[in-house]
């Protein structure tokens, strides 16, 4: 029975109980005694409230856990380093230079020098061909000169200044020279 | 290897000691945060007020609980089974030599105040219960402070329930006896 008037003064205040409460309690004991023994009991239920379990008692027990064997690593843990290797690479990755051919057409602009010759030496080489003359065999006998022979005409001899032997080249006659290249000027 | 780490926030205390049996360190973190400050208060308020005794009977209490997780039967409450861990190991330090007795309080040796403050009441009640027989202030303890029924205290202390509703009642009866007249 007495039990049962703790838990109602655990629970409810005497205001709160029901007629039979009141009258259950009455009958063992006065009121002023049920409501001491609610404010010891509210009282002890709340007594301690603030203490706790200080934090480096955690890490003590914590540490006394068995740890399993080997080194597990999680997928996930696994993934990210291989993602942050892989970006690693991509961020330093050699640095290719792509070729491109871009042709290039430059316009280059010249002086054209017309060259208009005037006059100019004309140098003419000839060449001759001239028989050497084999040596005549001794004659057997003269022959007999007619007797009614006509003289032939004498030969014309050019002037003194002209007189040169055939065959002589036109660097050592310049008057030769010019009678040929006279021509040329008057055009 | 599990794909996500799992989460036993969901998990029972029964399920919780299944996983710590099967050596899974975050479901004794779970089971840790859940008791830790409950166990260190009950060992706080039966050793005295005893802070260091009561960190160091915590700690005995869960590295018994990672020693031999294989003692606890899942069919039974993980509770009331860690509650009984920790009455024996009060129980053993009860068979001890005792420690030097504290000082007989003389709640008279003062004048009361005016107007009581809760500390002064506190303490006046936290004084008593102290002075308590060590069975009595168990289950007073136990019942009035940690909110167990009484059937659940007779599971705690193997002792049949009228044991302690006789240890109540003495406790009680004590209790008022000595703070009468001292505003409650």
């Amino acid at each position: 029975m007495l039990d049962k008037i703790e838990q109602l003064a655990k629970e409810k205040a005497f205001e709160r109980l029901s007629n039979a409460e009141k009258a259950l309690v009455l009958s063992m004991m006065p009121r002023e005694e049920y409501d001491q023994i609610r404010r010891m009991l509210q009282m002890a239920e709340s007594m301690d409230a603030s203490v706790v379990a200080p934090e480096r008692l955690r890490a003590r027990v914590m540490t006394q856990f068995p740890k399993p064997e080997g080194v597990r690593v999680s997928i996930w843990l696994a993934l990210g380093v291989l993602a942050m290797g892989w970006g690693a690479m991509w961020l330093f990755r050699p640095v290719k230079i792509q070729e491109k051919r871009v042709p290039i057409v430059q316009q280059k602009t010249d002086t054209v020098w017309v060259e208009r010759i005037k006059w100019r030496e004309k140098v003419v080489y000839k060449t001759r061909l001239v028989p050497i003359p084999s040596p005549l065999p001794e004659p057997v006998a003269l022959q007999p000169e007619p007797v009614n022979a006509i003289p032939t005409a004498p030969l014309y001899l050019p002037e003194s200044g002209m007189q040169q032997a055939i065959g002589t080249s036109l660097g050592d006659t310049p008057e030769l020279m010019s009678f040929f290249t006279q021509g040329d000027q008057g055009k | 290897m599990p794909l996500f780490r799992r989460t036993y926030h969901s998990y029972t205390d029964e399920a919780l000691m299944q996983a710590i049996a099967q050596r899974q360190e975050r479901a004794f973190a779970e089971l840790y945060e859940r008791y830790s400050t409950r166990m260190y208060r009950f060992f706080f308020r039966m050793l005295q007020r005893d802070a260091a005794r009561a960190e160091d009977f915590t700690q005995e209490l869960f590295l018994k609980i990672i020693e031999k997780p294989h003692l606890f039967n899942p069919e039974k409450r993980f509770k009331t089974w860690v509650y009984t861990l920790a009455t024996n190991l009060c129980r053993n330090e009860f068979r001890r030599p005792p420690l030097p007795e504290p000082e007989p309080v003389d709640i008279w040796a003062h004048e009361l105040p005016d107007m009581p403050e809760p500390d002064w009441l506190e303490t006046r009640l936290r004084q008593q219960i102290a002075l308590l027989p060590d069975a009595q202030r168990q289950c007073f303890i136990l019942r009035y402070q940690e909110g167990f029924t009484v059937p659940e205290i007779a599971e705690i202390l193997d002792c049949p329930e009228g044991t302690v509703k006789s240890r109540l009642h003495h406790a009680i009866r004590q209790l008022r006896t000595q703070l009468a007249g001292t505003y409650f």
